[in-house]
């Protein structure tokens, strides 16, 4: 056999060999679907992370998908870190939803909804034997983060980084009382009010209450008797996070960890210290 | 074969027209088959068109139904359509794009529309053929309905439903910038109302046009254009050259023709005076200053004609010498008149007028006392007739004056106070001693036709003979009972028997009598008479001889009389030593032929005395010159004898001047010897006179024998007459003793 073509074998073998190495880490990394307890097919990314670290449940913000810019830049950097992470895009009411759904849609979800699935979510992980969960919750999802965080009575869940939490605006909880009550046991007219980011949100009067209970007031005191340690990060110059509204969250006893001078964590500039500041801070809770 | 230019170009007009026509035929043909190769390559591409407008449509419904089965709002409604109107009144509507798309409708996995109610063109449950691709066709529309599964995952999983998107697909088969080689109608399909097929053969199905190629169309129009202009430009050219031809060849051609046409007629006012205008074609042109050029100097020429003519007509028509209308004339007007008489009826008179003993005149005092005469005559005749009459001189001392519509006794009239007025005529000054007198003929033609007319000279001339007869008045009108003594002069007859007597001889015979000696009564010689047998018939010289006269043929008649007499002589049908005497007239002796004429005479000399008989009064004319002749005939050896003495004028000059041997006494002379008067004795004394220089005397007309017996007791030495013998052939004659 000659020289050369015994040469282009051992290159060959050693293609092969790199490949079968990194084997487990491609079949642990990747898309997951599943079928959630009420029959709904839900998807979220999942990176194992090093099994030795934390995991991190990584919720999206409010009608957004896990393939959200800031959900991914995230994603990404704690699977960077060797984080293990799952970033889940919640159904809400749409199996296998893939696109962030418009305020203008039809929202049959409720808030309770969402919760359970989250918790389903913590079960996989857990199931996955990831005994230490941090929860990331990105805007409004920092609040149902929280929720899942005051419901579950799971040791696992052993922290919550809340990333620019907003103050939800007012809503007409009494309007949406009397609609509740004229629909008596139907789902009675669509209501359209603005919710959470939505200026004009579409949903039958029991869906929209599901969310719009949860004012300002009620996620600060449900802030305040958080089980777990709780950590908010905001851009110090976040239009969403009004001073008093700031004043308020860092009276509920959570720690308060400001982005110096940021804005708007999906400007590119600011991101990467966001990245940095939850890395850091994960550590910390880790 | 002849053909005018102007048919010429008109034929080559046509012939052009024609082969245009078949160039633009051929032309038509050709762009037609442009045209249909076009036409089949136009609906190719509109084919083409509408295969990529389908497959375009197709592609951006099927995009579009995909994108809403894919879309996430579909599962939820499908999963939860409770308020399914709602939303697909304010979300579904939105989420269309495609521009075309006119409505979407969801269905359940079994086919169930969501809606409670859906529209046309959709149904309210999906068959499996709706599940397909449909060309649908509702309510005069025509749509495309494409259906896609709505999964429970994106791509796969159990199929929650159906997404039916309509595409109104006549908007959809117009693209913004539109089609280039198609174009449609109201409908474009040719689907039934509610008819559902699938799009599998959804070209055939649609119904289209094809747009006309505007460029070739366009190229088509430009040809036919071109064609039709350079057509009209050509036969614009060709009527222009045509009109061209006829108006600077063609006309001028004609005009030249017609001028030269003219030019060939007699007429003068028909005479053309040269063509004007120039022509603008140079060959042409030099062609017209060349005729006119000829034309001038023909007419220069036909002017000189014309006065040469006019001279000449005068000269052919007018005696030189009296001024008169001439013979020809005179013919030619009474040809004029006998027109005249054919048309209609016509009153002629006619007089002639002769001169009495004019050649003796002009023998006797010469020509130029003649001319004067005549002369003479002539203007005292033009003195009486009035303005419009015309004189003619018809022959040498003969006039004539016609008399149209005339009265009867005008002719007359003017006859008798023309011969008063020559009576009175002082032609004693011409040296004449005798008076002289004219013979005047009038013959009428009153309400005659021409035929008659016709006969009116020869009358005229009847009564003019008439007139010359001593005995008879100068003016003679005629009457029927003329004819009798004209008819010798005048008979055809006798000139037909002249005439052959001239050309041929035969009809001449000689009779022959005897001249004797008074004394022995013994003949001496015999004087060759001549005679013309016609019809059966001798004709004596009364009869003839007035015609041989009047149509001046005395030296052919007597050139026919010497070869008889020859003839005689060469038979010896004459008695050797008997004389013959032969009878010359006046013209034959000037005659420069007469010697040769006579010289076949002197071999008979030795047997035969001849003598020449020459009439007194013939020898009147040219006496020197007769005198010579007749000296140079004597000494040839012929004796001269001096015939019908005392009939003429100057018979003693004749005989002082002329050489004569023999003087034959005229008959009248020797009656008047007979008769014992003054005359008879002063002739008597004539005779003595005569025989002194020793003339032969010879006694003509002895009729009987006192006669016989005086003549010889005076000295005559010779006889002649019926007592001695009369004319007979010479077989006739008496055997001497």
């Amino acid at each position: 056999m000659s020289r050369p073509r015994q040469a282009r074998r051992n290159a060959l073998a050693g293609v092969l060999i790199a490949a079968l190495a990194a084997l487990p880490w491609v079949g642990l990394a990747g898309e997951v679907q599943r079928q959630l307890a009420d029959g709904t097919r839900a998807s979220a990314r999942y990176s194992h992370g090093d099994p030795d670290k934390i995991s991190v449940l990584l919720v999206h913000d409010f009608l957004d998908t896990a393939d959200s810019r800031l959900s991914r830049a995230l994603f990404e950097r704690l699977e960077r870190a060797r984080i293990g992470v799952l970033a889940p895009t919640l159904a809400l009411g749409i199996g296998a939803r893939r696109e962030p759904l418009d305020c203008a849609a039809l929202h049959l979800h409720h808030f309770e909804q969402d919760i359970r699935e989250l918790g389903d979510w913590v079960d996989w992980l857990l199931a996955r034997g990831r005994a230490r969960i941090v929860l990331v919750g990105l805007g409004y999802g920092a609040w149902q983060a929280l929720a899942l965080a005051e419901r579950s009575l799971s040791p696992s869940l052993q922290a919550l980084l809340m990333i620019g939490p907003p103050e939800p605006p007012a809503v007409d909880l009494d309007a949406l009382h009397a609609a509740l009550r004229e629909a008596g046991g139907g789902r009675g007219e669509l209501q359209r009010q603005a919710l959470w980011d939505c200026p004009r949100y579409v949903a039958p009067p029991e869906a929209l209450l599901s969310y719009a209970r949860w004012t300002g007031p009620r996620l600060i005191e449900l802030l305040g008797a958080a089980p777990l340690a709780v950590r908010i990060i905001a851009a110090e110059r976040d239009r969403r996070l009004g001073r008093a509204w700031r004043v308020r969250l860092a009276e509920s006893g959570a720690l308060m960890q400001s982005v110096p001078a940021a804005d708007d964590f999906l400007n590119p500039a600011h991101l990467e210290a966001l990245l940095e500041v939850v890395v850091a801070g994960l550590t910390i809770e880790g | 074969m002849q053909i005018s230019l102007a048919r010429l170009a008109l034929l080559l007009l046509g012939l052009s027209a024609l082969l245009f026509g078949v160039l633009g035929f051929y032309t038509y043909w050709q762009v037609r088959e442009v045209d249909r190769e076009q036409n089949e390559r136009q609906f190719a591409r509109a084919h083409a068109e509408i295969m990529r407008a389908v497959d375009s449509i197709l592609s951006q419904t099927r995009a579009q139904v995909r994108a809403l089965a894919s879309w996430d709002e579909a599962r939820q409604q499908l999963a939860d359509p409770a308020y399914y109107g709602y939303w697909r009144s304010e979300r579904l509507t939105l989420r269309l794009t495609y521009e075309h798309a006119i409505g979407v409708e969801l269905y359940d996995a079994q086919g169930r529309a969501l809606a409670e109610a859906v529209a046309a063109p959709f149904v309210a449950e999906l068959r499996y053929l709706d599940q397909r691709p449909l060309l649908v066709r509702e309510q005069g529309r025509d749509f495309l309905l494409l259906a896609e599964p709505v999964r429970a995952a994106a791509d796969d999983g159990p199929v929650l439903g159906f997404a039916v998107l309509a595409v109104d697909l006549a908007s959809a088969l117009l693209p913004p910038d539109g089609l280039r080689f198609a174009a449609f109608d109201s409908r474009v399909t040719t689907l039934a109302e509610q008819a559902r097929v699938p799009t599998s053969d959804v070209t055939g199905k649609i119904r289209y046009h094809v747009r006309p190629d505007t460029a070739a169309l366009s190229y088509q129009a430009m040809l036919r254009r071109l064609f039709l202009h350079i057509a009209v430009a050509a036969l614009l050219f060709l009527g222009v050259v045509m009109l061209s031809l006829e108006r600077l060849v063609g006309r001028p051609l004609v005009r030249l023709a017609s001028n030269i046409e003219r030019l060939a007629e007699d007429a003068d006012e028909s005479r053309p005076s040269g063509l004007g205008v120039a022509f603008a074609i140079e060959e042409l042109e030099r062609v017209r200053r060349s005729i006119n050029n000829y034309q001038s100097r023909l007419e220069v020429m036909l002017r000189g004609l014309d006065r040469k003519n006019r001279r000449l007509w005068k000269l052919a028509h007018h005696d030189s010498l009296t001024g008169c209308l001439n013979r020809r004339a005179f013919e030619d007007d009474w040809r004029h008149i006998l027109e005249l008489a054919e048309r209609r009826s016509t009153d002629v008179s006619l007089i002639l007028m002769d001169c009495n003993h004019f050649r003796a005149i002009n023998d006797t005092y010469g020509h130029s006392v003649g001319d004067d005469v005549l002369k003479g005559i002539a203007a005292t005749v033009r003195k009486i007739l009035g303005r419009g009459d015309r004189l003619y001189r018809i022959a040498n001392d003969e006039f004539a004056v016609i008399f149209v519509d005339a009265a009867r006794e005008h002719a007359a009239e003017l006859a008798r106070r023309c011969l008063a007025s020559i009576e009175q005529h002082g032609f004693t000054q011409f040296g004449m001693r005798e008076p002289v007198r004219l013979s005047v003929g009038i013959a009428h033609c009153f309400g005659g036709d021409a035929r008659e007319l016709q006969g009116l000279y020869r009358r005229a001339n009847v009564a003019m003979f008439r007139a010359k007869r001593p005995d008879a008045p100068p003016l003679a009108v005629y009457e029927p009972e003329m004819e009798r003594t004209a008819d010798i002069a005048l008979s055809s007859h006798a000139a037909s028997a002249v005439d052959e007597a001239i050309s041929t001889g035969g009809n001449v015979e000689m009779s022959y009598q005897p001249v004797v000696d008074l004394r022995s009564r013994s003949p001496v010689y015999y004087e060759g008479l001549v005679r013309l047998r016609a019809e059966g018939r001798l004709m004596t010289p009364d009869e003839f001889l007035l015609q041989v006269e009047t149509r001046h043929l005395e030296a052919e008649f007597d050139e026919a009389v010497f070869a008889a007499l020859l003839n005689d002589l060469n038979v010896g049908r004459l008695p050797p030593g008997l004389g013959m005497s032969i009878n010359v007239s006046g013209a034959s002796i000037v005659d420069p032929a007469i010697e040769k004429r006579l010289a076949p005479f002197t071999r008979f000399m030795d047997r035969h005395e001849l003598l020449l008989e020459v009439t007194e009064t013939t020898l009147i004319s040219q006496l020197q010159l007769a005198s010579a002749t007749l000296e140079r005939l004597r000494h040839q050896g012929f004796k001269i004898a001096l015939d019908d003495f005392g009939s003429g004028y100057s018979s003693l000059r004749y005989l002082a001047d002329m050489p004569v041997d023999v003087v034959k006494f005229d008959i009248t002379l020797v009656r008047a010897l007979c008769e014992d008067t003054p005359r008879g004795r002063m002739l008597a004394k004539l005779v003595g006179l005569l025989k002194e220089p020793g003339y032969t005397l010879v006694a003509e007309g002895l009729e009987n024998e006192h006669m016989v017996e005086r003549t010889r007791t005076l000295g005559f030495d010779y006889g002649q007459g019926y007592l001695i013998g009369p004319p007979l052939a010479m077989e006739a004659q008496p055997v001497s003793g």
